[in-house]
């Protein structure tokens, strides 16, 4: 088989699984509902976009530079949604008192603590 | 002899010109994770102060659209990596149909996206002073619909973008000369187009999965 031939039979398989993949996908969220059917959908996305890193934009044959690049990418992303969630995740903000009663306490402990 | 092929400076040779290729793309493809990032990160914030409102709005959404969608760009994923094997043997018209197949799969997903577009605009979930909530659905479903539209929004210019560039491509191929290095063009032109597909793939089950009935 020519090497022509045999890369786009590779790709064909690649395809197949992706194809799969999204059928998996569909067919898990009529069954799924809550969190398991968001992680279900969440994983088999995540799988779907390293079968085209590695395959179709071809992550898998190139040199580390190439794939520490890639992957920049993603720890970025890890940083920007981490560090969003840590902000939100901690600031109890549907629940926080109003900001008016919140300033009078921070002002009143101030005052207390003056001389 | 092809390693006499003269490459224009700075590189000293086609590999270094290839690497330097890839890297300058791959760098380019991780600030495009960021630009889309800020948008995946307002979902998942407003998506758990509102778990009902997102479950409604998805509800809204057409799930054969969706789906028909995904398989749309997975496949034209498949033949962009075509395109890329044929450029890189010389096959140039078997590369060119490839492309010329890519392009129209591109804009089947367009047209499917600009219908459901329509009926969001007919049923009033443009967010706007015309939207209009359903019965008993709470009013951050039009949060829900902010972000489908502006996640989307951006998907489908970066489509648009995906298009013209293999249509360039294309062109290119179509008018090479000997030392034209067609493959390494076509390659980040793939590179690109798979990157489009890769944030669709995420947007599917964030959009479209979020409470099937």
């Amino acid at each position: 088989m020519s090497v022509v031939a045999q890369k786009i039979r590779q790709s064909a398989v690649v395809f197949a699984a992706l194809a799969i993949a999204l059928a998996t996908s569909a067919v898990l969220s009529r069954f799924l509902t809550g969190v398991t059917a968001t992680v279900a959908g969440l994983l088999i996305a995540v799988i779907k976009m390293v079968l085209i890193a590695l395959f179709f934009m071809r992550l898998r044959e190139q040199r580390g530079l190439l794939r520490l690049a890639a992957l920049t990418g993603l720890a970025w992303l890890a940083l920007l949604l981490g560090l969003m969630l840590a902000d939100y995740g901690t600031r109890d903000w549907r629940t926080a008192a109003p900001v008016s009663t919140s300033r009078a306490t921070v002002s009143a402990g101030a005052s207390g603590n003056s001389p | 002899m092809k390693a006499t092929v003269s490459v224009p400076l700075p590189y000293a040779d086609a590999a270094q010109r290839d690497r330097a290729g890839q890297l300058g793309l791959w760098t380019f493809l991780a600030t495009e994770v960021l630009f889309f990032g800020g948008l995946f990160g307002s979902y998942v914030v407003l998506r758990h102060a509102y778990p009902v409102a997102f479950a409604a709005g998805s509800s809204h959404l057409s799930f054969a659209i969706g789906t028909t969608n995904t398989l749309v760009l997975l496949t034209s994923s498949l033949t962009m990596v075509c395109a890329v094997v044929f450029a890189e043997a010389g096959r140039r018209l078997a590369a060119r149909a490839s492309m010329g197949a890519t392009v129209a799969l591109g804009t089947a997903f367009l047209i499917l996206k600009a219908i459901e577009y329509h009926d969001k605009y007919v049923e009033h979930f443009v967010p706007g002073s015309s939207f209009q909530a359903a019965p008993g659905e709470p009013p951050q479903v039009q949060l829900f619909f902010f972000l489908y539209f502006a996640l989307t929004g951006l998907h489908a210019l970066h489509m648009l973008i995906g298009i013209g560039v293999v249509l360039w491509n294309e062109r290119r191929v179509a008018h090479a000369v000997a030392d034209t290095p067609i493959g390494l063009s076509t390659e980040l032109v793939g590179l690109y187009w798979h990157f489009v597909d890769c944030i669709w793939v995420f947007l599917y089950p964030l959009l479209y999965l979020v409470a099937r009935p």
